[in-house]
């Protein structure tokens, strides 16, 4: 008789045992997600790709650089974007970035059309041929089109270089012996203006085979906080050591004269 | 007989891997709306798919180890009932995780605990079957499922068929793992009543004889 409770204790225990064993492995997955899920905010930029100029309907062989940038809400979408671009950089930031990106769009797609029309017109302006309002509102009209899905005024001065192509004939990449990449914003006055994302930007056109890359000559007139355009370029360059050529340039001019000069 | 080494471990690992199906059956779900409405999954199922997502992967892991535990209380279990049986614990483990020895090792665990079954536990033989049937297929999802998953992670963009075909493939894994778990602890446990049925018919025996040895 004695040995009836003892084996019911026993059968107690043991039953007891696989639920708490259940529930404390159970937590394991749960605590993760929930970690994971936790409202925490990173904004990222990764290597993009270098475009070539005719994509967007210009009759150039220079190329474009897009760099990718997002934001990320919880430690789960961060590790989907590491995942998916290993060389992305992220930066913490607050809750509101979120909602600012949405107003950074717009103000950066009117930025896009900014430059694009300096791009037209300073094209126009160094082929010395004018273009009627006509042609320059319908050439406008499908730029901006063909660019809707590119954010920043970065491509200004490639082009500009890749118009001027089309406009005089020219191949400055002689038949694809050279692949010409580059940044920079085009400003009214022809010069070329600071932009963001420069190391990655230069990361993006090394690992996609560029052999020269313009950057905005901007030592002196760098305005933000930190190094200039042209330094952080030349900072990345020689620590990384990479291949490409980076070739600051303060106006179109300078660039289509460093081109013209480049031998087949 | 005393309580199974692995009876604990049988409960945890069935309720886990019914876990594991329900999470893999919504992520089947989950799945085909990515495949029939693209931007409904975007907008309605995204935002809860990283959580289920996290959840299924980290299970899946804890539930390896798991069974890792399981199947070697197991083999002790089948040790001491089955005196034959001829797989220890450690060289169990061996079979599971060492690879490519894992492509002989996985059928052939499944395929002997099957075969001590239908031979040797009475009223157990259709189940033995099943056990000794479903271990070639197990091995075959599992390097479905692992291609699969490889590819996942190669690709950009995952394709609908890529998306659908990996979850319906590890639904009907993770099944035929709950399958083998239930059907392992079931036949252990009539394997244990039948020891302790013939141990209760022995001990009489033993009992009638004890008299004309002691003074």
């Amino acid at each position: 008789m004695n040995e009836i409770p003892v084996a019911s204790v026993e059968r107690k225990r043991k039953i007891g045992s696989h639920w708490i064993i259940f529930a404390i492995l159970l937590l394991i997955p749960l605590s993760v997600a929930v970690v994971g899920y936790f409202p925490r905010y990173y904004s990222f930029t990764a290597q993009g790709e270098i475009v070539p100029i005719r994509e967007i309907g210009v009759d150039g062989s220079v190329h474009f650089v897009y760099v990718l940038e997002g934001v990320t809400n919880n430690l789960y979408e961060k590790f989907s974007v590491r995942q998916a671009y290993p060389d992305a950089s992220f930066t913490r930031v607050d809750s509101s970035y979120d909602d600012d990106i949405d107003e950074l769009r717009e103000i950066e797609a009117e930025m896009r059309n900014e430059t694009i029309r300096h791009a037209v017109d300073s094209a126009a302006k160094a082929s010395d041929e004018s273009l009627s309002d006509g042609e320059r509102d319908a050439r406008l009209a499908r730029l901006f089109e063909e660019t809707a899905n590119y954010y920043g005024d970065s491509i200004g001065l490639m082009l500009g270089i890749g118009l001027y192509e089309e406009r005089e004939h020219e191949d400055f990449s002689h038949g694809g012996l050279y692949t010409i990449a580059g940044t920079g914003t085009l400003e009214e006055d022809d010069s070329v203006g600071s932009v963001g994302a420069i190391p990655d930007k230069l990361r993006t056109a090394e690992a996609q085979g560029a052999d020269i890359f313009f950057v905005p000559k901007d030592k002196e007139t760098f305005f933000f906080y930190g190094l200039s355009n042209e330094e952080e370029a030349r900072q990345v360059a020689d620590e990384e050591h990479l291949r490409v050529r980076v070739v600051p340039v303060s106006t179109l001019e300078e660039a289509l004269a460093f081109l013209k000069q480049l031998n087949s | 007989m005393n309580l199974l080494k692995s009876e604990v471990w049988s409960k945890v690992l069935t309720m886990m891997l019914w876990v594991l199906v329900a999470l893999s059956v919504v992520e089947l779900v989950f799945s085909a709306f990515y495949v029939l409405n693209y931007d409904f999954f975007y907008d309605r199922i995204y935002p809860v798919y990283g959580f289920v997502e996290t959840m299924y992967v980290v299970l899946y892991y804890v539930v390896c180890i798991v069974f890792l535990i399981w199947i070697y209380r197991v083999h002790m279990d089948l040790n001491r009932m089955f005196l034959q049986f001829p797989r220890t614990p450690g060289k169990a483990l061996a079979c599971l995780m060492i690879p490519v020895y894992n492509l002989y090792g996985i059928p052939s665990t499944f395929r002997r605990i099957g075969d001590s079954y239908r031979s040797g536990i009475t009223g157990f033989r259709s189940q033995g079957q099943w056990i000794y049937h479903l271990a070639l297929p197990l091995l075959i999802l599992i390097y479905v499922s692992n291609t699969l998953n490889r590819a996942i992670a190669r690709v950009d963009v995952i394709s609908d068929s890529l998306m659908l075909s990996t979850s319906i493939v590890e639904v009907v894994l993770y099944t035929i793992f709950l399958t083998l778990t239930i059907l392992i602890a079931k036949g252990l446990t009539l394997a244990r009543a039948e020891v302790a049925h013939h141990t209760a018919e022995a001990e009489p025996i033993i009992e009638a004889q004890q008299p004309s040895v002691s003074l």
